[in-house]
């Protein structure tokens, strides 16, 4: 990295009762840069995302934001800095409706601390268009609502208020082909916006087409990086299921 | 617009407790002609009122996901305490109404801390501060009756106080679930209770201040049902300590036949309101029939395992 990194983080560990999450990460995202973040399960990923955006606070190590220390007390403090994160589970309120999840947390309000319902419908409804024009009847709660639908809110919501650095956990893994292919087409346009996105995926293809550099993490320790230019998808694998590249020379 | 009314049914817009006590209404005036008298009617809506607030702020906690157990306790100690300040003059009547209230609302706020900020059970950390406060307060009255000898008639008036001819609780109580209502379905609060009870974990993440929201609703169950024993105070003029406070099932039975889900996130104050007319009106028709108190405790009983039972059934038409 030659200037400050939008977002580092530098020797993370993080450890659960007996489980060693993470060992000691370093991993940086600079602007207008897509990171991609990929391994076996188990690996690590998630927990790693989760330290990005404030849920859990890193066991050692620090977090740097444009070079500077920061530390998260909650998700509240990572979107404070501009980190939006598309979380695995997706960290919906079941019970409530599409505009109300899109909102979660940053309701339009009128005066007296009442809800602006009309125009946070209306707003969630172009943004979840603009991701799936099929995307009907929003205005029922999520429970009842497509694998699809549900991560289409997630991702809207996401790109929808200032972000900086997007944080993507796995974020296809319930859409189809054409849905996928959008997010694609998503994550370019905003990396020509100057945004960072640190990219979870299993997909590697997609991993190989979309990312400017590749870390793969294994057991909670990063065993290689590599530029999707100047390798392979099954170099990629490798390192994944091996931790180390092929033997030189043996690459198809 | 993208939305398509397609599976919706009358259930979406008007609770099923609505149609309940429309038709609990129409059979109590079939059953008695007595039912409809307008001293009867008054008399079913004063008898709920009572619980009926007690209830409306355990919905507010129980759409947040959690019980409050310990309101039984508070309404007993905000009417002892009521009773104690000595509403005998105009100054220690607005002292015998807002002292117990702003006790209640801290007690509450203590419950709500231990159960969002502690990572309390909700159940346990209630009914651990209902033995507090009742061993409290027996100990402070030594297990006598309280009684104040000379009552302001302003104080009184809370509870006897008859503006056109309706009881003044009962006016307050719809009132309270008028702002409720409001607050509940229209306000940034009321939808960050609903979305802490629908999934407590995404709504931290989603940057919501959760303990301060969730305590909120602790301090407001607290803060209604010590209005309750104020009401109470007011009501009776004495009170047996060891004899009240067994106010927290009635109303947690209210709370869940008017439809609130025992899993949070799903609930609103007016049906609330409505389950407890239901509630009143089965036992006042049961009262004039003359039907014993075991029996209505029966049909009570019926009437919400029924209840418990269509919601069940209803809530898995609906999951994923
Ligand atoms: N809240 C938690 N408490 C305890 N252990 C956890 C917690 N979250 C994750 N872990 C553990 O940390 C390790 C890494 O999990 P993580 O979810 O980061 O994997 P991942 O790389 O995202 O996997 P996947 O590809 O399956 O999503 C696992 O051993 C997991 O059991
Ligand atoms: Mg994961």
């Amino acid at each position: 990295m030659a200037a400050a990194a939008l977002v580092e983080l530098v020797g993370i560990t993080r450890h659960f009762a007996g489980v060693h999450a993470l060992k000691g990460v370093d991993l940086a995202v600079g602007a207008g840069e897509v990171v991609a973040l990929v391994g076996h399960n188990g690996a690590g990923k998630s927990v790693l995302v989760q330290i990005l955006s404030g849920v859990f606070a890193p066991t050692g190590g620090e977090i740097r934001v444009a070079g500077r220390p920061v530390t998260f007390a909650s998700p509240a403090d990572a979107r404070r800095y501009g980190i939006e994160t598309i979380y695995q589970t997706l960290a919906l309120a079941d019970n409530l409706d599409a505009p109300a999840n899109f909102f979660l947390g940053r309701e339009l309000r009128r005066a007296f601390g009442f809800l602006d319902k009309k125009r946070m419908s209306s707003e969630a409804a172009r943004a979840l268009s603009d991701l799936n024009p099929n995307f009907i009847d929003i205005e029922r709660p999520v429970r009842q609502m497509s694998g699809g639908q549900r991560q289409a809110i997630a991702i809207a919501r996401a790109i929808h208020f200032d972000v900086k650095l997007l944080v993507m956990d796995e974020p296809t893994a319930a859409l189809g082909p054409h849905e996928t292919a959008q997010v694609g087409e998503l994550i370019a346009r905003l990396r020509s916006q100057g945004i960072g996105i640190l990219l979870i995926s299993h997909d590697v293809r997609d991993v190989m087409r979309l990312a400017d550099r590749i870390v793969v993490l294994k057991n909670g320790e990063v065993v290689g990086e590599v530029r999707p230019a100047d390798s392979s998808e099954d170099e990629v694998v490798d390192l994944i299921i091996r931790g180390r590249r092929l033997p030189s020379g043996s690459a198809a | 617009m993208s939305t398509r009314p397609g599976t919706r049914s009358i259930a979406d817009f008007v609770s099923p407790i609505w149609i309940v006590l429309v038709v609990a209404i129409v059979a109590a005036a079939l059953i008695s002609d007595r039912f409809l008298s307008p001293n009867n009617v008054l008399a079913v809506l004063q008898q709920g009122v009572i619980t009926g607030i007690v209830a409306l702020g355990m919905t507010v906690v129980l759409i947040g996901g959690q019980f409050d157990l310990s309101t039984g306790a508070i309404v007993m100690m905000a009417a002892v305490m009521a009773l104690l300040i000595g509403p005998s003059h105009p100054a220690g009547v607005a002292a015998a109404i807002v002292l117990p209230v702003l006790a209640g609302a801290t007690v509450g706020t203590v419950n709500g801390l231990a159960v969002y900020k502690a990572g309390a059970n909700s159940i346990v950390a209630t009914i651990g501060m209902q033995f507090f406060l009742v061993g409290a307060v027996l100990a402070a009255v030594s297990g006598q009756h309280v009684r104040a000898d000379d009552i302001a008639a302003s104080f009184s008036a809370l509870a006897g106080a008859r503006p056109l001819g309706i009881p003044l609780p009962v006016v307050i109580f719809a009132a309270l679930v008028a702002a409720l209502s409001v607050v509940m379905g229209k306000t940034v609060f009321g939808r960050h209770v609903y979305a802490i009870g629908g999934d407590v974990e995404a709504s931290r993440r989603a940057g919501i201040a959760v303990v301060r929201t969730g305590t909120a609703t602790f301090a407001l169950s607290g803060a209604l049902a010590a209005f309750s024993g104020v009401l109470i105070a007011s009501l009776v003029g004495h009170v047996d300590p060891t004899a009240i406070g067994r106010y927290e099932f009635p109303a947690l039975t209210a709370v869940v036949l008017g439809g609130t889900s025992l899993t949070g996130g799903v609930g609103r104050p007016a049906d609330t309101a409505a389950a407890i007319l239901v509630i009143a009106v089965i036992t006042n028709v049961m009262t004039i029939l003359d039907y014993q108190y075991p029996v209505q405790l029966l049909v009570q009983g019926i009437v919400l395992a029924g209840a418990v039972a269509y919601y069940s059934w209803r809530r898995a038409e609906f999951a994923r």
